[in-house]
C-alpha cells in the first residue's frame, strides 16, 4: 500500500493497462477528501504532539469477485486514490497477485526508489569534506 | 452551497458548539470555552457570532444581521449573505420578522419576544482583561466570584471624574454571580437586556468562549448605591424620524459644525419613518 | 436641506470585489502566472502558508498564494478557511524524524559527526546580490551530479550525545496530546500544545520572541544542536483497516537547540534542549520555534520567568497570526455607535468639569 499511496495516477493507468486488468468494479466508498492531523514527538524522540494536517483522500472499491481495496493517499487526489483501491483489491485475487506485483508493483518500486536515490545522491554531493574544503581557500 | 454543508460547519461542529451553548445556558454569564473552528472570515469579523448562529440556524429561520444597529453596514451585508450563501436562509431587516438576529454593538430598540433570538459578536468575553491581563487569574476571579478589582475601577473613577466612566461595554452582573461583558454595545442598550424575554447568546470566536443569558435573567449594570447606573444618550432627537428615545449615531455634515442625529437602529427608524415621523434634519449647534 | 437613508453597502462591496480581482490579474499584457509556477517556483512561500495553515497542501498553498495575490498571511487565512470544511480521518503515528530520508542535515556543535554535515539546498553562503540574470531567465539550470553510494545513517546529534548522560532524555508521555484546533487554550498549556502553537504561529511573531531570548530577555545559551530536513513517511492506523499503513511523504525541518541548564539539586547539571519541528523546508521557523519551546520550559526547569519569551500565556495567546490580524484590522471596522458613546460622555465630562470651575 506505502508503494500505491506514492504512485502517480498515469503510472498506475498505464501499468494497469499493460497488465490488461481493468475488471469491473463498484465504489464502496467513493473517494473523499479529509484530514490527517500529523504527529510529531517532543524532543525528536518524546511523547506527542500535534503538529499540523494534512490533505488526504481515501477510497474503497469492490471488484466482482469479492475482495475489498482500500486506499489512502496524500493530497486531494480522487483518481490516484481510486486507483490505489482498485489496484488493492485486485492484489487480494490469487491469480492476480504474482502478475501485479511483477508488472505494477515492482515497477513502481523501482521508479520510487530511483527517485530517493536521485535526492539522497544530490545531499551526498553537498556533504561538506574537510578535506575538499581546505583546497578551496588556497 | 454546493460542496458545503447546511451553514457551513460540519454537524460535529455544530453539535460540540450546541453542547457548549447548552452549558452557557444553565450557567447564565459564565465563560464557557469551546472548540472555536477557523471561519472563512477574519477574525474580530464576528467569527464567535457566526459559529452559533450556523450552529442554531435551521431552515425555516429568518435571519437578520445588523452591525452599529443596522442593516445595510458593509460587515452586516457581508455576513448576511453569507448565511443566505451557506444556509439558503430568508434575510429580513426587520426586527419583528427575524427568528434569529446577530448582531455586532447595539440591542435593537423593537422589544425582543421570546420566540426570538439574539446573538452578540464578542471581541473580548473577559469583563475583567483591562484589569488583570492573564486568563488564568480571571478564571480564578470568576471561580471565586472575587470582582474587587472592577468595583475599585468604579470607585476610582467616580472620585476622579463624578462617574462612570465606561460608556460601552459596561460590566453586568448576570443573575448576580456572574460578571459579563455585554459586548461593546453602548451602555444605553444595557438596561434591554435585563429580564429580555429572548434567549442572548454571545459568541467569541478568537478567544473561544461562549456565554448565554437565558430568558427573562435578571442582567444588573454594576453601579454602587449612592452612584446608580444611568444609559445615556445624546440630547436630541433622530433628524430622520423624530426619535427622541433612540440611539443616535451623530453624523458629520460639514467642517464648520454641522451634524446630523439619526437613528442608528435603521429598520427602527425606517418604520417609523413609513408610519409618518418627520424628522428636523441636521443642526449646526448640536456639536456645540 | 433634507437627508434620506439609502442602503450603500450592497453595491459598493460589489464594486470594490470587482476591482480587487482586476487587480489581483494585473496588467492583463502579462500572463496569468500558474498554480504549478508558484508551486514550483516559489515553495519557501508555499511551505511558510502551509506550515502557518497548518495544512500539509502544497498546491493549495499555491492556490492561496496566487489567490491572496502574494499575501501570504491571507493565503494562510484561506487556507486555515478551507481546512474547517473537511473532516478529520485520522491522526498519524508520530513521525519518526531518525528515519527521515535527509537532504539537509548541520550541527554547529561538531565540526563533523556519523553522516557528516550535509548543507542541502541552502541559500546560506549565497552572496545576497540580484542575480540579474533572472530578469530574463532560460530554461536550464545546471546542477552537479549526484554522488552515488551508500547513504550513511544519520543519528540525531541529540541521541549521540545522550550516550554520555550530558543531554536530558526525551519523555514518554501520556495518549493523546492537546489540540488546540478542537480543544481551546487552558492552563498550564502542556508542552505538547505549546509546540502545536508555536509550529503554526507566525513567524516573524516567534522569531522576534526567539532574538529577544538572545538579547538577554530570558537567555538560555543556545547552540544549533541539529537541523535537518528530508521527507518522513506519515503512517495512519485507519479503523476499517485495523493495521497501520504508509499513505505517503512529507517534508518536514527540524532544529533541536541544544542549551545550558545548571541543575538542581536533584538533577546534576546537563544540557536541555528546545524542540522545533515545521512543515517544508523552513529552517529559521524552526530554529526560533527552539528558542521560544526553551524559553517556556523556564518555570518547568525552575529558572526565573520573566521574559516575555518565557511568559507562556503570553506567547500563546499572541503567537496566531490569523487570530492577530483578524483583531488588528478588525478596528477598520465601524465603531461609531461606541465612538459616539465616547463622545458624549467626553463632552458630558468637559460640561461637568467647566461647570464645576
Amino acid at each position: 500500500m506505502a508503494v500505491l499511496a506514492r504512485a502517480p495516477a498515469g503510472r498506475l493507468e498505464a501499468l494497469l493497462d499493460a497488465v490488461g486488468e481493468r475488471p469491473a468494479y463498484t465504489l464502496l466508498r467513493a473517494p473523499e477528501s479529509g484530514l490527517v492531523m500529523v504527529r510529531g514527538r517532543i524532543g525528536g524522540g518524546g511523547a506527542a504532539f500535534n503538529l499540523g494536517e494534512m490533505t488526504v483522500t481515501r477510497c474503497a472499491v469492490c471488484i466482482d469477485s469479492g475482495p475489498i481495496g482500500h486506499a489512502y493517499v496524500t493530497g486531494r487526489a480522487s483518481r490516484r486514490a481510486e486507483l490505489a483501491a482498485l489496484v488493492d483489491a485486485l492484489m487480494q485475487d490469487p491469480a492476480r497477485t504474482e502478475a501485479l506485483e511483477a508488472r505494477v508493483i515492482a515497477p513502481l518500486e523501482q521508479e520510487q526508489a530511483d527517485r530517493q536515490a536521485q535526492r539522497a545522491g544530490k545531499a551526498a554531493a553537498t556533504r561538506v569534506q574537510f578535506f575538499a574544503m581546505q583546497t578551496m581557500r588556497t | 452551497m454546493k460542496g458545503y454543508n447546511f451553514a457551513y460547519l460540519d454537524e460535529q461542529t455544530k453539535r460540540m458548539i450546541r453542547r457548549a451553548l447548552l452549558k452557557a445556558v444553565a450557567i447564565p454569564g459564565h465563560q464557557v470555552p469551546f472548540g472555536s473552528r477557523e471561519m472563512p472570515l477574519p477574525y474580530g469579523w464576528g467569527t464567535g457570532g457566526i459559529q452559533v448562529t450556523a450552529s442554531i440556524l435551521g431552515p425555516r429561520d429568518v435571519l437578520k444581521v445588523i452591525d452599529q444597529g443596522a442593516d445595510d453596514t458593509t460587515n452586516a451585508v457581508s455576513i448576511r449573505r453569507f448565511f443566505a450563501k451557506t444556509a439558503g436562509v430568508r434575510t429580513t431587516t426587520a426586527t419583528a420578522e427575524a427568528t434569529v438576529i446577530q448582531t455586532r454593538h447595539r440591542i435593537p430598540e423593537k422589544a425582543l419576544r421570546d420566540d426570538q433570538i439574539i446573538v452578540y459578536q464578542v471581541p473580548q468575553p473577559e469583563p475583567l482583561w483591562r484589569l488583570e491581563p492573564s486568563r488564568v487569574e480571571t478564571r480564578r476571579m470568576h471561580g471565586l466570584a472575587d470582582y474587587g478589582l472592577m468595583h475599585v475601577k468604579l470607585y476610582e473613577d467616580i472620585a476622579r471624574f463624578g462617574q462612570v466612566s465606561i460608556s460601552y461595554d459596561y460590566p453586568v452582573m448576570v443573575n448576580g454571580r456572574y460578571l459579563m461583558s455585554p459586548s461593546p454595545i453602548p451602555a444605553f442598550d444595557n438596561p434591554k437586556m435585563d429580564m429580555m424575554p429572548a434567549l442572548q447568546l454571545f459568541g467569541a470566536g478568537r478567544e473561544k468562549r461562549i456565554y448565554a443569558i437565558p430568558p427573562w435573567t435578571r442582567v444588573k449594570s454594576l453601579d454602587f448605591d449612592d452612584h446608580p447606573f444611568r444609559a445615556i444618550n445624546a440630547p436630541h432627537a433622530c433628524g430622520l424620524c423624530g426619535a427622541t428615545d433612540a440611539y443616535l449615531d451623530e453624523v458629520v455634515m460639514d467642517d464648520h459644525g454641522g451634524r446630523l442625529f439619526v437613528c442608528s437602529d435603521t429598520d427602527h427608524c425606517a418604520e417609523r419613518r413609513a408610519a409618518g415621523h418627520p424628522g428636523m434634519g441636521g443642526t449646526k449647534e448640536a456639536a456645540e | 436641506m433634507a437627508y434620506v437613508a439609502v442602503k450603500g453597502g450592497e453595491t459598493a462591496i460589489d464594486a470594490a470585489h470587482a476591482w480587487l480581482a482586476e487587480e489581483r490579474r494585473g496588467d492583463t499584457a502579462t500572463k496569468p502566472l500558474s498554480v504549478a509556477q508558484v508551486q514550483e517556483q516559489l515553495g519557501r512561500a508555499v511551505d511558510r502558508v502551509m506550515a502557518e495553515g497548518s495544512l500539509y497542501d502544497r498546491q493549495l498553498a499555491a492556490l492561496a498564494i496566487k489567490q491572496a495575490q502574494g499575501d501570504l498571511i491571507e493565503a494562510v487565512f484561506l487556507l486555515r478557511a478551507y481546512r474547517t470544511t473537511l473532516p478529520r480521518f485520522a491522526h498519524s503515528k508520530p513521525v519518526e524524524t531518525d528515519a527521515m530520508r535527509i537532504e539537509r542535515r548541520i550541527s554547529a556543535i561538531f565540526k563533523d559527526l556519523p553522516g557528516g554535515q550535509v548543507l542541502g539546498p541552502t541559500s546560506d553562503y549565497t552572496h545576497r546580490l540580484l542575480d540579474f540574470s533572472l530578469l530574463d531567465e532560460d530554461g536550464a539550470v545546471a546542477c552537479p551530479p549526484p554522488v552515488a553510494g551508500e547513504t550513511e545513517p544519520m543519528p540525531r546529534v541529540s541521541d549521540i550525545l545522550r550516550y554520555e548522560g550530558l543531554l536530558e532524555a526525551d519523555t514518554a508521555g501520556p495518549g493523546d496530546p492537546g489540540d488546540l484546533t478542537r480543544e481551546p487554550l487552558a492552563f498550564p498549556a502542556g508542552r505538547d500544545v505549546r509546540l502545536q502553537a508555536l509550529a503554526r504561529g507566525d513567524e516573524g511573531f516567534v522569531l522576534g520572541l526567539g532574538y529577544s531570548t538572545q538579547r538577554g530577555y530570558g537567555g538560555t545559551h543556545p547552540f544549533a544542536g541539529e537541523i535537518r530536513m528530508g521527507e518522513v513517511s506519515v503512517e495512519i492506523e485507519p479503523a476499517e483497516l485495523g493495521f497501520v499503513i504508509d499513505i505517503g511523504d512529507l517534508v518536514l525541518t527540524e532544529c533541536q537547540m541544544v542549551t545550558q541548564f545548571k541543575g538542581t539539586k536533584t538533577v546534576p547539571p546537563q544540557f536541555t534542549r528546545g524542540y522545533g519541528l515545521v512543515f517544508g523546508f523552513h529552517e529559521r521557523k524552526a530554529m526560533a520555534m527552539a528558542l521560544v519551546d526553551r524559553a517556556m520550559r523556564a518555570a518547568e526547569l525552575g529558572e526565573d520567568a520573566t521574559a516575555p519569551a518565557q511568559d507562556i500565556e503570553f506567547v500563546l495567546y499572541h503567537c496566531d497570526n490569523i487570530e492577530a490580524t483578524g483583531f488588528v484590522e478588525h478596528l477598520k471596522l465601524p465603531h461609531y455607535v461606541d465612538f459616539q458613546s465616547e463622545l458624549q460622555n467626553v463632552r458630558r465630562m468637559r460640561a461637568a468639569a467647566e461647570a464645576a470651575e
